[in-house]
């Protein structure tokens, strides 16, 4: 009895656990459509060996999961959708992103209930990145923090560089080539700080680089970011808000060459300057250099023109002082021989006139001195003229004529006190006669 | 020489003030020479650091001390 009331009991009210899933099964189909858009983020997702893509999606509120289902997308889906959603958003499908997904609801009795995903709409990822961008760029400015870095002053010589990138990437090799063999030959100290340059590790990692780098700041003029170019791998770490708030304050100038093709990353926002791939960089840094060593070489040219410039005017000068120098020795010199000239014709004039002077001097004296001496000698003349009467009168002879005699004793006339003798010849003289007679006798007075 | 070791700013405005003398100041020729030979030596000791930065190497340990 017992064995047959459990036996109709199981038969009346139970269901094998298939006949429930399979129940489940055909109530959603029946009732569910055949396909839903719905949207969720990817919080987990692995391909297996076969190419089917295996995720977890969930819905947030903040950071509480409230919903949560696995899904799937088989591998010839899963090779189309990839890789156009790829080509749309430059981002591959990963876990930590929102997606619009198209969904068909599977369940099955085995594996449960999941979600078989047909399409994607790469258009609300790319609105719901730009939204988050511009969430953490907001961010960024309401801090004041946004423009901080562009504000450094690039280095006058970029020479001592501090790479953050990833030794084995295609980026870094191309950056250190193209730095080491510039055509200039300049030299450049690079030192590397290995980072991961893509995933969610990456961030942390280059923030991680950054304080390395702050440590031994002085060191170093600026710091590039780089990593390889080409391949559109995952940029997103590169909108990382811990991680553009470090550059964005870093210290030293930074420089991006993140090596994409879709809109700048907030990296390259906040960069002091952005580049779009490593060589590029390379070529800018070399291009800073060109331009220092360019100004250089203009300044020792502009050096020697005007030094040369300057010694010529100098030789000039000194040459038109020569020159003047020269003019006016001349000058003197002829001023000085028409002065002498002239003082000699003045000389000789003034000689000239002084003979002339002197002349008519001797003139005047001449004329009275001439007068004079006539006047003297007709003097003179009269004076002899009297004396010559006086003579006259005074000669014996005219004596004699007027009856006066002279007698003579011995030839000599009679003196007074000779004394005369008797018997003594006396000569008389008179005008006709000499008469010789005797004394006979004297009589003394 | 005791003196300082100009970094590339500092020494490129020194010689654009020494260019700027001679081109517009005309100094006195007994300094052009020694102005020509500051330039002129500041000039090559940064082209010479363009091109080999071992002095740079040294000068930043310097600095660290």
């Amino acid at each position: 009895m017992i064995k047959n009331s459990i036996d109709v009991i199981c038969a009346m009210t139970h269901l094998s656990l298939f006949e429930l899933t399979s129940l489940i099964k055909s109530e959603l189909e029946k009732n569910l459509e055949p396909s839903y858009w719905v949207i969720a983020e990817i919080s987990e997702m692995r391909l297996n060996p076969k190419g089917h893509c295996y995720m977890e999606l969930v819905d947030k509120e903040g950071q509480f999961v409230t919903s949560k289902i696995r899904a799937n997308i088989w591998a010839y889906t899963y090779r189309n959708l990839s890789a156009w959603f790829e080509s749309i958003t430059k981002t591959p499908l990963q876990s930590g992103i929102k997606v619009l997904l198209n969904v068909q609801v599977q369940y099955h009795e085995l594996y449960g209930m999941s979600l078989n995903i047909k399409d994607i709409d790469p258009n609300f990822t790319l609105g719901e990145r730009a939204r988050k961008r511009q969430e953490v760029i907001q961010k960024l400015q309401d801090e004041g923090i946004f423009d901080i870095n562009k504000e450094l002053a690039l280095p006058t010589v970029p020479q001592r560089i501090a790479i953050i990138s990833s030794e084995t990437a295609a980026g870094y090799g191309d950056f250190k080539n193209q730095i080491e063999q510039n055509s200039r030959g300049y030299s450049f100290k690079t030192k590397l700080f290995q980072s991961l340059m893509q995933g969610d590790q990456a961030p942390s990692a280059m923030i991680a680089a950054l304080h390395q780098i702050h440590s031994d700041i002085k060191a170093f003029d600026l710091v590039v970011i780089i990593r390889g170019g080409g391949s559109q791998v995952d940029l997103d770490c590169f909108d990382d808000y811990e991680l553009v708030s470090h550059i964005a304050q870093f210290p030293l100038p930074v420089i991006t060459g993140i090596g994409h093709e879709r809109d700048e990353t907030i990296a390259d926002l906040v960069a002091n300057t952005q580049m779009k791939t490593p060589t590029a960089v390379a070529e800018f840094l070399i291009s800073g250099i060109e331009r220092f060593d360019d100004s250089l070489n203009e300044m020792a040219y502009r050096l020697e023109k005007s030094g040369k410039h300057l010694l010529q005017g100098s030789a000039y000068e000194i040459m038109n002082i020569g020159y003047a120098l020269q003019t006016s020795m001349k000058a003197i010199m002829h001023q000085a021989e028409s002065s002498l000239a002239q003082k000699e014709l003045r000389l000789n004039y003034a000689i000239q006139n002084l003979f002339k002077v002197e002349n008519r001097k001797v003139d005047n004296f001449e004329i009275p001195l001439i007068k004079a001496k006539s006047q003297r000698l007709k003097e003179a003349e009269k004076k002899l003229d009297g004396l010559e009467k006086q003579l006259k009168l005074l000669d014996p002879s005219s004596v004699l004529k007027r009856g006066y005699s002279i007698t003579l004793i011995n030839g000599k006339l009679i003196s007074e006190e000779q004394e005369i003798q008797s018997g003594e010849v006396l000569e008389t003289i008179t005008t006709k006669h000499r008469i010789k007679s005797t004394v006979k006798s004297v009589d003394n007075e | 020489m005791s003196k300082k070791k100009l970094t590339y700013k500092e020494s490129l405005e020194r010689i654009e003030t020494i260019v700027d003398i001679i081109e517009n100041k005309q100094p006195d020729i007994d300094d052009l020479s020694s102005l020509v030979k500051e330039a002129t030596q500041l000039i090559k000791d940064c082209k010479s650091r363009l091109k080999n930065t071992e002095e740079e190497l040294s000068n930043s340990l310097e600095n660290l001390e």
